[in-house]
């Protein structure tokens, strides 16, 4: 395979193939998604599958594994909550193959609803957790992970952050890999059909695995205090950390810990009885800093050292350095203005679907109120058309419950096609059992948009959005092209009617794809007319980033229009047209 | 050599980064980079870091990036507390400001008008960077190794390296 410039993502599925994994399992979602189609980029001819969601995809992968195969599955942090079910339980029957669970912390958050931290739940269903600082470091603690979870029979979890996944890094790949690894199922209904009294049996099993676990991973790590401070570190933290060393050489020693859990005892009071104090740099919760016992020696989160929200950053670092050791800051000479007004926010894309879909759904019900959901169309937030975001497929439940306390008010919820797939069907479900007058805007791209244009259940053809509504019970179903707005409107107009005749949920399809993945134009630019009064409707409320004020008019970049002609639509003064 | 790109999301940060990235990890050097994906690409602010040279970590504190490089002048300032006092700004369009040395290039209207398209603006953003650091990029070899990548605009490239602009 060679040297190559490798994102992190990459490395670790390189890692998956390397130690004989026969399947992977994943759920899109940023900064994990990038590791399935890696994996399928790298052994094409082993089995990957994007799940419908990530408690799927953990029960499928967990499944292999204990049938005696190598499997892994990898999701995002907040796709681990909905995973969390089988974790908890798999953790207790184990494995007889091997399983690795990647799950990718978003600090920061970037791209996520928290910044909760994947190693605590590893702590709370007692697996073993790695937790990589850099590719490369990814790349063997991916690898290590598959060992220890072959060895002892437990599953493994690999938390890399944003950091690690979405970093590039100069790699030699090797060119072993071990040949995929198949097993039978043997059939032990006492472990993998465990009752409440076997599971007694395997939990004491389990807590007696981890501290064998942890024995043997630190086996080789040797305590020798040099300097009279240590600074322990883990993750992205200890590679922001080493890279500063000389700053404390000679004052501190330098640890790396590489699973923050489970740790062995001896080795925290050996660290804790060699140093007068100690600094510990993780993210994002302080788990490694509470493991110490002598806690007025040892700073970190809790003693505000370093701090307790947001991303570690080589400026945080050098801080709680600072603090830790009592120096005072560098001056360094900073050229940059005290305050820079705020980048340009995030848009829908020009010609996006979703974007003239909100836009029908304001003009049919401006008093509504617009539960929303997690994807691109987050975005609608800008147009003012979502005004809940909690969680994957929670548009359509708080619609069902918002409608239930505000019962004047239309309720218009909108959820993408991957979404409504992942977890909008059984919240449909309970809508439509309940009564509920709601209406379900699916907003229908044909892909996974915001994490890089996964594939979408309906895009093969084995089942289709309609089929899947007819089943639910829903009778009210209208698919419509959002860049027709005047009939988008209709379209909604009518399913709040047909929600509140038949109370029960009615469905508009909003069917559009996704113009960035098709790269398609729909057509030529419009033209500007004379007569624009500078309302702002075009470029600020429907914002469409093609459209620009230039002090007299507004004006349409030809390169990045689509040619979606909504433009000609929403402009009040008709000054926009089609340029036939 | 410490590097901050930054622009908006779809100008093309990310492919710069991993260009100026995999160049110099083919040139032989260690490398490490930092991308931002997801919601930051829909339009916004975006920027990357790279740092050529050992390291264990992309990150890069306030006042200690060698170079700025910038797809959109208009996103110069909100990087600017990486830069050192010493540091180089190559950017799209024009900025002025500060005691650095600043390379300005008209990329995305050279590669509108001349190379097919301002997608390749990127391509001669690259070759700007490579004639300002020969010491590191050794433009001879850059030129051929870059020359394998089929999806780059060889000529933008050579029109950024050579011209002044
Ligand atoms: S990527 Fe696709 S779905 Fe997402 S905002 Fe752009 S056009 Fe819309
Ligand atoms: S036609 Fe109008 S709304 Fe559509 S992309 Fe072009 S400028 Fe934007
Ligand atoms: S909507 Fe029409 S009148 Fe209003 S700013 Fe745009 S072009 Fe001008």
């Amino acid at each position: 395979m060679g040297r190559g410039f490798f994102l992190g993502n990459e490395l670790m599925a390189y890692a998956a193939k390397a130690a004989g994994a026969s399947s992977f399992y994943a759920y899109p979602g940023t900064p994990s998604s990038e590791i399935l189609s890696s994996f399928q980029k790298y052994a094409p001819e082993r089995y990957a599958q994007w799940a419908l969601n990530e408690k799927l995809a953990l029960e499928l992968a967990a499944a292999a594994a204990i049938s005696g195969s190598v499997s892994a599955c990898a999701m995002k942090q907040v796709g681990l909550n909905v995973a969390a079910d089988p974790l908890f339980s798999v953790a207790y029957t184990g494995v007889s193959g091997a399983l690795a669970i990647i799950s990718a912390d978003d600090p920061g958050p970037h791209s996520s609803q928290t910044e909760q931290d994947s190693r605590m739940y590893a702590y709370a269903a007692k697996i073993p957790v790695t937790d990589p600082a850099n590719p490369a470091d990814a790349f063997r603690l991916t690898k290590k992970a598959f060992e220890i979870s072959k060895k002892y029979g437990v599953p493994v979890m690999v938390r890399p952050v944003m950091r690690v996944c979405h970093s590039r890094q100069s790699f030699d790949l090797p060119e072993e890999t071990e040949a995929p690894r198949h097993g039978r199922f043997v059939k032990d209904p006492s472990r993998w059909a465990a009752t409440p009294k076997h599971r007694a049996a395997l939990h004491i099993k389990l807590t007696e695995k981890l501290k064998e676990i942890a024995e043997d991973f630190y086996s080789e790590l040797e305590i020798k205090p040099k300097a009279p401070f240590a600074v322990v570190a883990c993750g992205y933290p200890a590679a922001v950390c080493a890279d500063m060393k000389d700053r404390f050489e000679g004052s501190a020693d330098f640890i790396k810990l590489d699973m923050p859990y489970p740790i062995p005892e001896g080795l925290i009071s050996k660290i804790e009885n060699s140093y007068e104090k100690i600094l510990v740099l993780e993210e994002t919760f302080p788990l490694l800093e509470r493991s110490f016992v002598t806690r007025n020696r040892v700073y970190g989160k809790d003693t505000g050292t370093v701090p307790s929200a947001g991303e570690f950053t080589a400026d945080s670092c050098e801080n709680a350095l600072n603090l830790f050791m009592e120096k005072k800051p560098e001056n360094k000479k900073i050229y940059a203005p005290a305050e820079t007004a705020p980048g340009p926010k995030p848009r829908l894309c020009a010609g996006c679907g979703h974007r003239s879909a909100f836009f029908a759904i304001k003009r049919a019900a401006p008093s509504g109120i617009y539960p929303g959901d997690i994807g691109c169309y987050t975005l609608g937030t800008n147009l003012k058309a979502v005004d809940t975001c909690i969680c994957m497929g929670a548009s359509i439940t708080f619609a069902e419950s918002l409608k239930r306390e505000n019962p004047e008010k239309p309720v218009i919820c909108t959820i993408g096609d991957s979404t409504f797939f992942h977890t909008g069907i059984p919240a449909l479900l309970n809508a439509k059992i309940n009564g509920s007058p709601i209406a379900v805007a699916i907003l229908d791209n044909a892909t996974t948009a915001m994490t890089g244009f996964q594939p979408v259940p309906h895009a093969e053809g084995h089942i289709t959005i309609e089929q899947t509504l007819k089943g639910l019970g829903i009778n009210s179903v209208t698919v419509i092209d959002p860049y027709d707005i005047k009939a988008s409107v209709a379209a909604v107009k009518a399913a709040i009617a047909a929600a509140k005749e038949e109370n029960c949920p009615a469905v508009v399809i909003f069917r559009r794809e996704c113009v960035t993945k098709t790269k398609m134009k729909a057509g030529k630019p419009p033209k500007v007319n004379p007569g624009c009064t500078d309302c702002g409707m075009c470029y600020e409320v429907f914002e469409c980033p093609a459209i620009t004020f230039n002090g007299e008019t507004v004006e349409i970049d030809g390169a990045s229009c689509n040619g979606c002609l909504c433009c000609v639509e929403v402009c009040p003064r008709g000054v926009i047209a089609e340029d036939k | 050599m410490r590097c901050v790109i930054c622009g908006r999301g779809g100008q093309g940060v990310i492919t710069l980064n991993y260009l100026l990235g995999n160049l110099a990890s083919a040139l032989g050097y260690e490398t490490i980079s930092a991308e931002t994906h997801g919601m930051a690409m829909r339009g916004g602010s975006v920027y990357t870091t790279l740092k050529i040279g050992k390291a264990m970590s992309a990150s890069i504190g306030a006042g200690e990036a060698d170079l700025l490089l910038s797809t959109d002048s208009g996103e110069v300032e909100r990087c600017l507390r990486f830069l050192s006092e010493k540091g180089v700004i190559i950017t799209d369009g024009f900025y002025e400001g500060g005691p650095f040395e600043i390379i300005n290039v008209d990329a995305g209207k050279a590669a509108a008008g001349k190379f097919g398209g301002v997608m390749h603006a990127g391509a001669i953003l690259l070759g700007k960077t490579i004639a300002r650091f020969p010491e590191i990029f050794h433009p001879e070899k850059s030129v051929r190794i870059l020359a394998q990548n089929k999806k780059l605009n060889q000529q933008a490239l050579l029109f950024g390296l050579g011209s002044d602009l």
